[in-house]
C-alpha cells in the first residue's frame, strides 16, 4: 500500500468529482444536442436536453467560482519531490488552465444563452433557462438588453469560444487522467489517491 | 362599437375586472336602450376553461388561462342583441411545463407584464342549426385585433347553460413568437382554442 502523506480536503475532493462528473456528462450532451437540434425526430428530445446542459452548466459556474476561492484560500498538498521541475510546471499549468475551462465553459454558455440570438440561423432565439425546471435562471441583462448587432456579434463570438473550450477541455482532460494514471501506475506515488474520495477511515 | 372598445383598450391603467365590466356594458348601452336586452348568464369557473393547444419541438401541448372572465348577455331568441365579451389574463396561461409558462409571458409572447389583457368581444352571433351558433368576434392581444370565428354548441335547460366551442388562431396574425420562431420552426403556427362555458341566467 502506498502511504499517503498529505491528502485534498474533503471539500477539494468533493469540488474536484463533482464538477468532473458533469463536464465528463456535459461534452457528450453538448455535442449530441446540437446536432440532434436539426433532426425532425430527435428535436424534442434535444430541446429538452438544452434545458439540461444550461442548467448543469450554471451549476457548475457557481461550483467552480467557489471552488476557486477554496482553492486561493486553502493549500493544496505539495507534489512528490522527485518530479521534475518541467513536470511540476506542466501540472500547475494544467490545473490554472482547468481552473479557467470550468469558468470559462459554463460563462461563455452563459453569455450566448442571454443573447437570445441563434448563431446557426443568425437570427432572434430568445428562450427562458428554466433551472432543472424550478426557477427561471436570468439572463446577462446587459447582454440580453442589447441591440440586435450587438446580439448576433455577442452569440457568433460566445458560441465559438464556447465550442472551442469544450475541444479544450477534451484535450486537458486526456492529458490529465493520462497523467494521473502515469502517477499511479508507473510512478507508484500517491498523487491519483490523494484526490480520490475515501470512504472508510482507515 | 369597435373603435370604442379600442379606446377602452388603450388606456393602459384599466383594472382587469374594471375593462371587463366597462366592454360589457358600453356597447349594450349602445345598442338598444328602447328594448331589455338578453339575459345576462353568470359564468360557473369551476366548470368552465378556455385552453389551448399546439406543439412545440414536435410534441403537443395544451394549456389553460387559469383567469379570465366573461359578461354574457345571451337569448337564443334574440342573437341580434346577443352578445359576449371576454377578458383574459394572460399571465394566467399554464401549461403545465415552467419552461413554456416562463416562455409565453416574454414580450415577443404574450408580453403580459406590459399588457395583462386579451379581448374578445363579439360582433354577431348567428344561429347554424340545432344547438349551434358561430359567434364572429374580435380577439385582442396586445392591442393586435384579429377577427376570429368561434362555432360553438350551446345546451339551455331552464336557467343552465352549457356551451362548448373550439376555434383555430394563426398565432403568426396576433404577432406571437415572431422573433425567435417567426417561421414556426418550434411552435405550431396554429394554436386552438377549447372554450367550455357553464352558465346561469341571472
Amino acid at each position: 500500500m502506498r502511504v499517503s502523506s498529505a491528502r485534498y480536503g474533503t471539500v477539494a475532493i468533493v469540488f474536484h468529482w463533482t464538477i468532473a462528473l458533469a463536464i465528463l456528462a456535459m461534452l457528450p450532451l453538448g455535442w449530441w444536442m446540437t446536432s440532434a437540434i436539426n433532426d425532425p425526430a430527435n428535436m424534442g428530445a434535444a430541446f429538452k436536453a438544452y434545458q439540461i446542459h444550461k442548467s448543469i452548466g450554471l451549476t457548475v459556474l457557481v461550483l467552480s467560482v467557489l471552488r476557486l476561492l477554496w482553492r486561493l484560500t486553502h493549500p493544496v498538498p505539495p507534489l512528490p519531490p522527485e518530479m521534475k521541475g518541467w513536470e511540476k510546471l506542466a501540472a500547475h499549468l494544467t490545473h490554472i488552465g482547468f481552473y479557467i475551462l470550468i469558468i470559462a465553459l459554463p460563462l461563455t454558455g452563459w453569455i450566448y444563452v442571454s443573447a437570445g440570438w441563434s448563431a446557426s440561423t443568425d437570427s432572434p432565439f430568445a428562450i427562458p433557462t428554466i433551472w432543472f425546471g424550478y426557477f427561471e435562471w436570468p439572463h446577462i441583462s446587459m447582454i440580453a438588453g442589447a441591440g440586435d448587432a450587438t446580439r448576433s456579434t455577442t452569440a457568433r463570438l460566445s458560441l465559438e469560444a464556447h465550442e472551442w473550450l469544450g475541444w479544450g477541455a477534451t484535450a486537458l482532460i486526456v492529458l490529465h487522467v493520462a497523467a494521473a494514471l502515469k502517477h499511479h501506475l508507473v510512478n507508484h506515488d500517491d498523487v491519483l489517491n490523494r484526490m480520490l474520495p475515501r470512504f472508510r477511515r482507515d | 362599437m369597435f373603435s370604442l372598445f379600442r379606446s377602452f383598450a388603450g388606456s393602459a391603467a384599466f383594472s382587469f375586472s374594471a375593462m371587463a365590466a366597462s366592454l360589457a356594458l358600453a356597447p349594450i348601452a349602445l345598442v338598444q336602450p328602447a328594448i331589455a336586452a338578453p339575459a345576462a348568464w353568470a359564468v360557473d369557473q369551476v366548470s368552465s376553461g378556455i385552453g389551448f393547444s399546439g406543439t412545440h419541438a414536435g410534441n403537443a401541448f395544451t394549456g389553460q388561462f387559469k383567469r379570465w372572465k366573461a359578461n354574457i348577455r345571451f337569448d337564443p331568441a334574440d342573437l341580434a342583441h346577443s352578445q359576449v365579451v371576454v377578458a383574459i389574463d394572460l399571465a394566467s396561461a399554464t401549461t403545465g411545463d415552467k419552461f413554456r409558462d416562463t416562455t409565453l409571458r416574454e414580450p415577443e409572447w404574450f408580453d403580459s407584464a406590459k399588457q395583462p389583457t386579451a379581448t374578445f368581444v363579439t360582433r354577431t352571433i348567428r344561429a347554424a342549426g340545432a344547438g349551434r351558433y358561430e359567434a364572429d368576434g374580435v380577439l385582442t392581444i396586445k392591442g393586435k385585433a384579429v377577427p376570429v370565428k368561434l362555432p360553438f354548441s350551446l345546451a339551455i335547460e331552464g336557467a343552465n347553460a352549457m356551451m362548448s366551442g373550439k376555434a383555430t388562431l394563426d398565432r403568426t396574425a396576433l404577432d406571437l413568437g415572431m422573433k425567435s420562431d417567426a417561421k414556426a420552426a418550434w411552435v405550431s403556427k396554429t394554436i386552438d382554442l377549447d372554450v367550455k362555458v357553464k352558465a346561469t341566467r341571472r
